[in-house]
């Protein structure tokens, strides 16, 4: 009985780290798309046609804000993983809903300051600048926004099956995918806005 | 049990640490930014230090990722990816700024070299 049960743990093992390595390379790639959006908004920059540039558009503590948001959503999801290692089932489902309703918060903010930008005249369509701007910030919202999707699911998961080694592979693969969008979103803070406000 | 909870404790207080120093730069950078501080050239290279030293920290205390054997395929993959962005985010703006440069206007470039004088 126990050799079955070490040789069940080891397949377990050994699909944990396929899945994770799967997953980082999914990640990996993702980088790849993100680095291109970065170098196609930092060559249209420039091309404002005449518009407001990001220095007049962008109000920099209220992104200070989002920024805020979404450290602190990664920070709660790596304790929901602690939370996983102690099989805390109620305190890890309640750090999940926290880092929740950090990340649509940051998404209501981020949602907030694209249709104040449309509703002054600023969207898209105005200028090669904002065209990239809406695509990088878009994409990354997009990505958010699939992530907090991710995250229901799983929180039902959790709920009714418990960290079964299929829901904790979900929820390990999930926690890299929401720390690689923070790290995004840094890149997102320092090359648009900060950048952009010098 | 005792060991779970050791384990549990030093990875609370790498999040932690990563945690605190994460918000320590980017409100570094920021408070530059809004005063305006250091010159411009220098505010930028700051800014992007600042970001990059995040990137590390990041890594390292959420992502967990370091030089032991059993990250090493994620390491080498990340250093790839890494190159890779490199490669084409300069490549591309040094295209893009050769273009701009070779498509301008010769009129326009009269009135660019008055300009500088």
């Amino acid at each position: 009985m126990s050799t079955i049960h070490s040789i069940e743990k080891h397949d377990h093992h050994d699909v944990d780290e396929k899945t994770n390595f799967g997953f980082w390379s999914y990640i990996m790639t993702d980088c790849l798309l993100f680095g291109t959006i970065f170098a196609v908004y930092a060559a249209l920059r420039p091309s404002t046609f005449g518009g407001a540039g990001p220095k007049e558009l962008f109000s920099l503590p209220f992104v200070l804000g989002e920024t805020f948001l979404l450290l602190t959503s990664s920070f709660t999801f790596g304790l929901v993983m602690l939370a996983q290692k102690e099989n805390k089932k109620n305190l890890a489902l309640g750090l999940m809903a926290l880092t929740f309703l950090l990340g649509a918060s940051f998404i209501f903010m981020e949602v907030t300051e694209f249709h104040h930008l449309i509703a002054g005249g600023n969207s898209f369509e105005k200028s090669a600048f904002l065209s990239g701007f809406f695509v990088l910030v878009g994409t990354h919202g997009l990505h958010v926004l699939c992530g907090l999707i991710w995250m229901i699911l799983l929180m039902i998961q959790v709920l009714l099956r418990g960290f079964t080694p299929l829901v904790t592979r979900k929820l390990t693969s999930l926690s890299l995918f929401w720390h690689f969008l923070d790290i995004v979103w840094i890149f997102v803070f320092t090359f648009v806005y900060l950048i952009g406000a010098i | 049990m005792s060991t779970v909870n050791n384990t549990t404790k030093s990875s609370l207080r790498s999040y932690i640490i990563g945690f605190v120093l994460s918000i320590t730069f980017t409100v570094i950078p920021y408070q530059l930014v809004a005063t305006q501080a250091l010159g411009k050239n220098n505010l930028v290279l700051f800014v992007v230090a600042c970001a990059l030293i995040q990137l590390l920290v990041q890594l390292k205390f959420f992502l967990h990722l370091n030089f032991s054997p059993k990250s090493r395929e994620n390491l080498l993959t990340f250093i790839f990816t890494a190159i890779m962005v490199i490669i084409f985010v300069f490549g591309s703006l040094w295209i893009m700024h050769d273009l701009n440069y070779f498509m301008m206007d010769p009129i326009m470039e009269q009135h660019h070299q008055m300009m500088k004088k």
